[in-house]
């Protein structure tokens, strides 16, 4: 079925492709070519049309990032923030398989970086589990499982191997055309990380990780877009309406934001964006971030008792 | 039977493009070096003509990314811009001979928009890829 769905999808790009190749048409021919439920409009280049791909291209922050910073910030490893579900067999359905391997990958990520190298593999053969479970190519979690086995105190090979995993296997389900399924590992992704930080935030001693939780509202944005896009069952719609919930407490977030001209280095191929921001985020709205996103993490790691 | 053919010359061609897709994505991983840890994700569009493919991204302060961007099997195929959210042009590929991927060293935490859109010289429609990695 998966096979034939993706002939169709594929077979219709591709005669679109064709047909504009063959030139002639103009404005009739970009709006065939234009799916129904992406924008199009003009942007200061000429004739040129975009793919309003804020609801097809999205980026959602690494949990491996969100990590470093923990560590960046001085917080010590605290397992008790970690998945505690260990029995992966539990989770029943593919999207709660899918928002747990982004659960898992996350705390796998957070173990990493603190160097609990021996617990990271066991999180990683829990990951295996959940990515057969769903598909996605057994071959990529066992050549992994070997290579982390012999590189076990290296800490810096780990972090390159596992970001390159969590990038197959994204491209892997993108290619078998399961966008579902990746919106949900890194929305499950997402999720475990902020949890990490809202806790550690609680001690209210780290400005640093206020700013970067209260820096999150384009990702939930992303998030709701990505998810809308590519599901809509009831499943998918309940984690949106918690999005939704998420991004109404960031309305009480204060943001500024100051233009400042970058500085470009040609030798170097590096540009220094210099532009100035910065968060302001009260206690009370704190507080209800980290609430919500307790409940929403609750979702994904207590459903799977049943 | 011309259905038939018809049938499996669309098929084939479907499967080309995605291989396509495929096989430039691998090209452009290699720009994404030791030194930065991939964000984990894949983005890629079929673009035709002059459209351009646009995502949003936040780039966080204290952390250095690499943007890889290509179209193809060779360099140079695909134009990038990066704005802020005001709109303000930070880099353009374009200015380097379409660089294949580019660097961004951010002092604090700016949302940025990423254009891609195919060089016409390069071709007229094709497969865009962009990868991102980081380091801090």
């Amino acid at each position: 079925m998966n096979t034939l769905r993706y002939l169709i999808v594929s077979s219709v790009s591709i005669l679109l492709v064709t047909l504009a190749s063959c030139g002639g048409g103009g404005e009739e021919q970009q709006s065939a070519t234009t799916p129904a439920n992406e924008e199009s409009h003009e942007n200061g280049h000429g004739e040129s049309s975009i793919l309003k791909v804020g609801d097809k291209l999205f980026n959602v922050p690494s949990p491996i990032e969100t990590a470093m910073l923990l560590e960046e910030t001085g917080g010590n490893f605290d397992e008790s923030v970690l998945n505690p579900q260990v029995d992966a067999t539990l989770y029943s359905t593919k999207m709660l398989q899918a928002q747990n391997l982004g659960s898992y990958g996350s705390d796998l990520g957070y173990c990493l970086i603190y160097g609990q190298s021996q617990k990271a593999f066991s999180l990683l053969a829990t990951c295996k589990k959940l990515g057969n479970d769903l598909g996605i190519s057994p071959s990529l979690y066992s050549s992994m499982m070997g290579r982390f086995e012999t590189n076990m105190e290296n800490k810096d090979s780990l972090l390159l191997m596992v970001s390159e995993l969590n990038r197959l296997s994204d491209e892997y389900l993108k290619e078998n055309e399961a966008e579902d399924l990746s919106a949900m590992i890194l929305y499950g992704g997402w999720i475990e990380s902020m949890y990490f930080m809202t806790k550690m935030a609680a001690s209210g001693e780290n400005p640093d990780l206020n700013q970067r939780i209260g820096e999150q509202k384009k990702t939930i944005e992303s998030l709701i877009g990505m998810i809308e896009h590519h599901c809509s069952d009831e499943e998918c719609s309940a984690i949106v309406d918690s999005l939704k919930e998420l991004l109404s407490i960031y309305g009480n977030v204060q943001n500024t934001y100051t233009w400042v001209e970058p500085e470009t280095n040609a030798e170097e191929k590096l540009t220094v964006i210099k532009s100035k921001s910065s968060v302001e985020i009260s206690a009370e709205t704190m507080a209800q971030i980290s609430e919500q996103i307790s409940s929403m993490r609750n979702s994904i790691i207590g459903s799977s008792e049943s | 039977m011309k259905k038939a053919l018809l049938t499996l010359f669309v098929a084939f061609m479907a499967v080309g493009s995605y291989a396509q897709c495929d096989i430039t994505a691998d090209i452009c991983q290699n720009h994404i070096t030791d030194q930065f840890l991939s964000d984990g994700q894949h983005y890629r569009a079929l673009l035709l003509n002059d459209q351009v493919a646009e995502f949003n991204a936040t780039l966080f302060g204290g952390s250095t990314y690499r943007i890889a961007a290509c179209s193809g099997t060779q360099d140079g195929n695909l134009i990038f811009r990066v704005y802020d959210a005001e709109r303000n042009l930070i880099f353009k590929n374009e200015d380097f001979k379409n660089a294949p991927h580019w660097d961004f060293q951010v002092e604090n935490t700016t949302e940025v928009i990423i254009e891609a859109e195919l060089d016409p010289i390069a071709g007229a429609s094709g497969c865009a890829v962009l990868l991102m990695g980081f380091s801090r």
